[in-house]
């Protein structure tokens, strides 16, 4: 069906970058997104309370960034752990953290990012990631002095090295056939990789990028 | 000057060697040459006009551009008078709040605080530390014991036992010398003090027991023991939380139970370290004062402490299958064990602890000042070629910016 050559709109394109352009520069920041009044337990921003299991945590403890904002260099290099991991799991849950970026428009300073290497349950990430749930009131800051005795950690269970083992006959022979099929020229013997999958609890912290790249 | 000759025949009577620093009137504990600030004075600095940076600043401020760190540091260089104080003040609490506050330089702080020194201004220096989280102002060890032996000097014990907290804050109680000054003036502010509130109970605690930690000598130790007693006395009538919260502290429960292992510790060890009579004393009367009064600090505890503790401690200790009340009586009959024990081995110092310390310092702090200082000149030539480094980069990037600006002009020229 012939239909009629759309014209570019050039001013609406202009208008939605304007729009997007405005729309950036008047981002609600961390501190008034994640502001909080302590009285009726409601986060100003959005005008919601806070879930019924928070309210003890919120009067108790502090959020990472309050603490970290009375450290010098904003606890760069130091411990932090949960609440919730420390009540959960008995072996030493944790973030080191490598960058910190504080949000300058609080007036505490008590609101901004973090990223760290995570060790949870005793196993060491290898890279470096942001830190998720940074306003939740759940922070504790591990002191210098006991980072070693919280830190000390043997597993249980020995840790085995990846093991592989050859197939059965007939599914060797089945691989090897797919791989004839295909022209592949490999004349690896094909291995069965025997590794436990690991499966993570619940409250394994999750990728920020990936539920960023979700949400957006 | 009848009196510093009077003490200085004493101290030829003991036969201890006399201190390095001896101003009629004025005594503090570091050395001249610690104290002396030819090196800093002497440093290469960049003279500039505060009003020059200052509106500069101000204008960057309002068009929301980041502030360098280097506009910053120039400006607290060139403090000369106690007005620019107060103005140079303001201006580190705008840079705090502004995009680059974690770059706030080591020297800026450094600078800033002998300013306030030289100017007079050490109130205010005390209120930019107290309150660091809106200044950002964080020293480095060779600072802070400027700053306490400062207040040494002039008497003023109350400003340096808040400096000392506020080292404790920062867990900043790597160096030995700061461990000596700070555990000198702790001692002399608990010899005067009678009652605390549980605030203060709460901060000495700490603030003996971090750089306790640090010294393996009996006035470690004893500071440790001391520590321990008082968190645990705090635990004990305010609840766990009270201890640990904004403290660098853990949270595990059982600060008594620590100190009756440091008491094991000592009387199993095979090494010369002991306790401190003062200590052990301050030990047995918090058990005391526990235990004994039980039903009074009950009935006392359940119309305040009801609020503040209530249902937060029920939900902490849980899984406590004991709470500490119930394992008083024990505590205090291991305590008494132990206490005749190292009697027995002799392990108890009949010494008060600010004489030992004051003894310690005597014997200690010249060799660890000239480290202080070896490190500082040290830091000093860092913090030049940072400096040098900074402004290079500065000029390349108004260089280019410069260029830029040319090329886009000859393009709207030529178009």
């Amino acid at each position: 069906m012939a239909r009629k050559k759309v014209r570019p709109r050039l001013i609406a394109e202009l208008a939605r970058r304007v729009r997007a352009l405005r729309e950036q520069r008047n981002r609600p920041r961390d501190s008034q997104r994640y502001a909080l009044d302590y009285e009726t337990l409601t986060r100003p921003y959005s005008g919601r309370r806070l879930p019924v299991r928070a309210w003890a945590d919120v009067r108790r403890e502090s959020s990472l960034m309050q603490l970290l904002s009375r450290l010098p260099l904003f606890g760069l290099g130091r411990l932090v752990t949960r609440k919730s991991w420390l009540w959960q799991h008995d072996e030493p849950c944790y973030w080191r953290l490598t960058r910190v970026r504080p949000d300058y428009t609080a007036q505490n300073l008590e609101h901004g990012k973090a990223w760290g290497v995570l060790t949870f349950k005793g196993r060491t990430e290898s890279e470096a990631r942001e830190i998720g749930q940074v306003m939740y009131h759940d922070w504790r800051l591990v002191p210098k002095h006991e980072e070693a005795a919280f830190t000390a950690f043997t597993p249980a269970l020995p840790e085995d090295a990846p093991r592989c083992v050859p197939y059965p006959p007939l599914l060797r022979a089945m691989i090897l056939a797919e791989r004839q099929k295909r022209g592949d020229a490999c004349t690896e013997e094909p291995m069965l990789n025997l590794e436990r999958t690991r499966v993570h609890p619940w409250d394994y912290p999750a990728k920020q990028e990936a539920k960023k790249k979700a949400k957006a | 000057m009848a009196a510093p000759i009077v003490r200085r025949w004493f101290l030829v009577a003991r036969k201890v060697p006399l201190p390095p620093l001896f101003l009629a009137g004025e005594r503090g504990l570091l050395s001249a040459a610690y104290v002396d600030s030819h090196k800093w004075e002497a440093r290469e600095k960049e003279h500039c006009h505060l009003a020059d940076l200052a509106s500069l600043m101000d204008k960057t401020y309002e068009r929301k551009l980041p502030v360098s760190s280097l506009t910053i540091s120039r400006f607290v260089d060139n403090i000369s008078s106690r007005e620019e104080v107060d103005h140079a003040e303001y201006y580190l609490y705008k840079f705090r709040h502004s995009p680059n506050c974690w770059y706030l330089r080591d020297w800026t702080i450094h600078t800033w605080i002998r300013q306030c020194l030289k100017y007079g201004a050490q109130d205010k220096a005390l209120y930019t530390l107290v309150n660091k989280v809106q200044y950002g102002i964080f020293p480095d060890n060779f600072t802070f014991n400027l700053l306490m032996d400062y207040f040494i000097k002039k008497e003023n014990y109350k400003d340096a036992l808040t400096v000392v907290f506020e080292i404790m804050m920062q867990e900043a109680f790597e160096v030995p010398s700061t461990q000596l000054l700070s555990l000198h003036v702790l001692y002399h502010c608990l010899a005067k003090k009678t009652d605390c509130s549980w605030e203060e109970e709460r901060n000495f605690g700490a603030s003996l027991l971090l750089p306790g930690l640090k010294q393996k000598n009996s006035v470690g130790l004893s500071s440790q023991l001391y520590g321990y007693a008082l968190l645990g006395k705090v635990e004990v009538q305010r609840g766990l939380r009270a201890v640990y919260h904004n403290m660098p502290l853990l949270w595990q429960p059982g600060y008594l139970d620590r100190a009756l292992q440091v008491m094991e510790m000592v009387a199993s060890s095979p090494d010369d370290g002991k306790l401190c009579a003062e200590a052990l004393a301050v030990l047995d009367k918090t058990l005391k004062a526990l235990t004994a009064p039980a039903p009074a600090a009950s009935e006392e505890q359940s119309q305040e402490g009801e609020d503040s503790r209530g249902s937060e401690d029920l939900v902490e200790q849980l899984d406590v299958e004991e709470t500490e009340q119930s394992k008083l009586p024990w505590y205090l009959e291991r305590f008494k064990d132990l206490h005749s024990k190292l009697e027995a081995l002799g392990r108890v110092e009949s010494e008060s602890l600010l004489a030992l310390t004051t003894q310690l310092i005597k014997e200690q702090l010249p060799t660890y000042e000239a480290e202080d200082i070896a490190a500082y000149e040290q830091k000093l030539q860092q913090w030049h070629l940072e400096r040098v480094h900074l402004i290079q980069r500065e000029e390349e990037q108004r260089e280019r910016a410069k260029q830029e600006y040319e090329a886009r002009r000859a393009a709207k020229a030529s178009a």
